[in-house]
């Protein structure tokens, strides 16, 4: 089988197969669509293991629900969607078991004065960690989802499933939360 | 322009240079404005870092590992869904606390009902046997064989009064037997209504202590409920 997925017919064909347990064509989706939910899940959480964790678990779900996927939405829609609520469940149990460490990793942030440098995980990491931490989740995800990951709004209202309006409003105020913090640490 | 309004505007405008174009007095407040000018340029550079996480997009190292574990776990999880016995998966809910203790209070509840519904039916039973005892004595007081219609109900008094006194029936019999005297005492109920009529005309007949043996007789073929 193609370990490529050209197009959205061919994504559709391949979709049938795993509806029918075909595990290699489950592999062919694992392979194209891993980078997409380890990227969302590793800017939602700040940390490259629970990421990781959060894309096998997501794959699983998946697996077991691709019955349920009804094509009404796009695949990778459907995908955040569960990407975004075990990220969810993740920061939940987070919350409970470790207070975080709040004070910015300063040897980091100075490796970003350099903006050309292109940033490892770890740096990035921080970053977001740093701009993001604060944020309500809701907020957090729509501003990942919004302006990291560059899904449309709409996108982001089904995949939340908030109102467009809500979409806007949460963006507005992530960004504004956001800017406040970043120019307050370069000032 | 105030200072305050200046920054609100800055950190609230979808693009600083569009803004900056659009608010001639904001463009004039920037340029005379050594804060608010050095707060935009903060702010310009900020918009750069989410760029740059924008572009970034995060690594994933070794992504054919990954892929590998998600396919093993799904293996792994089908073959144990394929051999997993009746008996394991049983054995999995009952390492469940919750669902031990809910079996528990379900199994005490049963033996509750079980004691409960047995002391209801000795009760009963004793009734019963109270209105057979009179019933029987009103009977043979006042009929004869001048009764052939109503022979059923005789049978039903031989069969529950008259093998008591044969067999010495105890309370345990009727407990025991409890079934075959529904059985009696319901085919009273499934006769004809022209039978039952026919009952009805019979009884015009009878004295005033024969009718009250009968009413103790079909009495009981509603206490029957009771049991």
């Amino acid at each position: 089988m193609n370990s490529i997925i050209s197009s959205e017919e061919n994504l559709i064909a391949i979709l049938k197969e795993v509806e029918l347990g075909n595990l290699s064509a489950f592999g062919v989706v694992v392979k194209n669509y891993q980078h997409y939910a380890f990227s969302v899940a590793f800017r939602c959480l700040s940390n490259e293991e629970d990421a990781k964790d959060v894309v096998q678990e997501s794959f699983i779900k998946i697996w077991k629900n691709i019955g349920s996927f009804n094509g009404k939405v796009k695949f990778t829609t459907w995908m955040h969607k569960i990407v975004i609520n075990l990220c969810y469940d993740k920061l939940r149990m987070r919350k409970r078991a470790v207070k975080r460490n709040e004070e910015l990793n300063e040897e980091i942030m100075e490796s970003c004065e350099n903006l050309e440098k292109l940033y490892v995980n770890k740096e990035q990491a921080e970053i977001i960690k740093y701009i993001s931490d604060r944020l309500p989740k809701k907020q957090r995800f729509v501003f990942v989802l919004r302006d990291l990951e560059g899904l449309t709004t709409e996108e982001v209202s089904q995949v939340l499933d908030i109102s467009i309006q809500s979409v806007k409003t949460n963006l507005s105020l992530a960004r504004k939360e956001i800017r406040t913090r970043l120019i307050k640490w370069r000032t | 322009m105030k200072c305050d309004e200046v920054k609100k505007i800055i950190l609230e405008s979808e693009n600083f240079e569009y803004a900056k174009l659009q608010n001639r007095e904001l463009l004039k407040h920037i340029s005379s404005c050594h804060e608010c000018s050095h707060f935009f340029v903060n702010a310009e550079k900020a918009d750069n870092v989410i760029s740059r996480l924008k572009t970034s997009t995060p690594i994933l190292e070794d992504p054919e590992t990954l892929t590998n574990e998600i396919l093993n776990n799904i293996r792994f999880s089908i073959v144990r869904k394929k051999q997993s016995p009746l008996t394991e998966i049983i054995f999995n809910w009952l390492l469940i606390k919750q669902v031990r203790f809910a079996l528990y209070s379900i199994l005490l509840f049963f033996i509750v009902l079980y004691f409960y519904e047995e002391a209801t039916a000795l009760k009963s039973v004793i009734k019963l046997e109270e209105n057979l005892n009179k019933a029987g004595k009103h009977y043979e007081a006042g009929f004869g064989d001048n009764l052939p219609n109503l022979s059923f109900i005789y049978d039903i008094y031989k069969m529950i009064v008259g093998e008591k006194k044969y067999m010495n029936i105890s309370k345990e019999w009727m407990v025991v037997n409890k079934k075959l005297i529904q059985q009696i005492l319901t085919k009273y109920n499934s006769l004809a209504l022209d039978r039952k009529n026919e009952i009805e005309h019979l009884r015009k007949n009878l004295s005033k202590e024969q009718n009250e043996f009968l009413d103790e007789i079909l009495n009981i073929g509603q206490k029957e409920k009771q049991f």
